[in-house]
């Protein structure tokens, strides 16, 4: 009965380790046809694999996916891995990949506030998000989340200029200047800040 | 009253045009010691932002904490982003900024202060719970360590770095089962990685 009981155990063992083994040969098979840019093939080696319970496998297949192009399929192998692992911020950053690449914008912001529930202060979806908010002209959400950035790295470069422009665009004129200056130290002659200088300084006259 | 106006009207004018050119020699400073940095010149570069330095300036002192660290005066880089610090107590930038130098001066318990400041006000940033754990790792504080590395890994599951490091902490722990399945992780990321290999042939 224990030989029995052993010899099963055992049996168990090597079979898990065989398939550990057969999994690890093939993520580097992909590993290698992704460095040559066969991205088809590299998806192939884990598909071959794949186990629909694996959080790797699924955020491989997703990965692969998007980069060979076939948005909508990346789409569900993030999705099964952010189901896997809900508090994960990795495939949701993936998820939005995709899904920009299709300009499924409303889903990708979505994504992206999720993400800020778990990490309020992720400086790149912050800047993200921000960064919409202010292609859609919604001026009042869009500074929300640059301030967040500047509050963090207030000589940040990128956060500092969409704060300068965020705030002329709100009319907030003073603190429009505060931010392109700040800019204009960070990178002189920046052209970007000096625009929105110049755009003050024309306020200026009209007003005069 | 007229006079009076006339008075507020030119004092105005004195006042911005006195505001325009600090703005703009502060700008000047600025331009001239990116160049100068640029050529490796960073006592240059020390040297004309103090010729526009003011105390109560976050950018100054944030710039010139840096260029005292690029320039190896230490000491100084640190006085300079602890006063940024002082001036913007919410800002991470400074406090990530203030560690480069404290860490070549071997100052360990100011950078692990830093960074546990900086988990005050960022609690999820990835990189300073990384080393924060790294810090309480060599100082075989495993049970802190653990803390630390269970965040980047809950955040980022599939990242080498931070699966690396937990699966050491759960070995050292006493968790082999969890240190297993890490170190077998690793390896899907990082095939034959030695130090995955190590752990796991200890295990063994």
């Amino acid at each position: 009965m224990k030989k029995l009981l052993l010899t099963t155990t055992l049996g168990i063992l090597t079979f898990a380790s065989f398939g550990q083994q057969k999994v690890s040969d093939a993520f580097l098979d992909s590993y290698t046809q992704e460095k040559s840019g066969n991205y088809l093939g590299a998806a192939m080696s884990i598909t071959s694999v794949y186990n629909q319970a694996s959080y790797e496998h699924n955020l491989r297949l997703g990965y692969l996916k998007y980069m060979c192009g076939a948005n909508t399929e990346s789409i569900t192998y993030y999705s099964k891995a952010i189901e896997l692992m809900p508090f994960a911020i990795e495939p949701r950053i993936g998820y939005t990949l995709p899904l920009a690449a299709m300009e499924s914008w409303t889903a990708v912001i979505e994504q992206y506030i999720t993400i800020l529930k778990i990490d309020p202060n992720n400086t790149t979806i912050n800047y993200r998000l921000g960064y919409i908010y202010y292609i859609r002209r919604n001026y009042p959400e869009a500074l929300k989340y640059f301030e967040k950035i500047v509050k963090l790295y207030p000589f940040d470069y990128h956060g500092s200029l969409m704060m300068g422009w965020t705030n002329y665009q709100l009319g907030k004129i003073d603190e429009a200047i505060t931010y392109f200056n700040r800019v204009s130290l960070n990178s002189p002659t920046d052209k970007s800040a000096k625009e929105g200088l110049d755009l003050i300084k024309g306020l200026d006259i009209k007003k005069k | 009253m007229k006079m009076e106006i006339r008075t507020i009207f030119i004092t105005l004018f004195i006042a911005t045009s006195l505001n325009l050119a600090a703005q703009e020699n502060i700008e000047n400073a600025f331009e001239k010691s990116y160049a100068l940095e640029k050529q490796g010149n960073y006592n240059g570069a020390i040297n004309l932002i103090k010729t526009v330095y003011s105390a109560n300036s976050y950018e100054l002192n944030l710039r010139l904490g840096y260029l005292n660290y690029e320039a190896g005066f230490h000491a100084e880089s640190m006085n300079y982003y602890a006063r940024a610090i002082v001036l913007l107590p919410n800002a991470i930038e400074p406090k990530i900024g203030y560690v480069y130098p404290a860490s070549i001066l071997g100052k360990w318990d100011d950078v692990l202060k830093q960074y546990l400041d900086i988990l005050k006000i960022d609690p999820q940033n990835s990189s300073v719970n990384y080393k924060t754990g790294l810090i309480y790792y060599n100082r075989k504080n495993y049970v802190q360590a653990y803390k630390h590395f269970e965040k980047v890994v809950s955040l980022y599951p599939f990242d080498y770095d931070g699966l690396i490091m937990f699966a050491w902490t759960n070995y050292q722990i006493g968790k082999p089962k969890e240190a297993k399945a890490l170190f077998k992780r690793v390896m899907l990321l990082s095939p034959n990685d030695k130090s995955a290999l190590e752990g796991l042939t200890l295990i063994k």
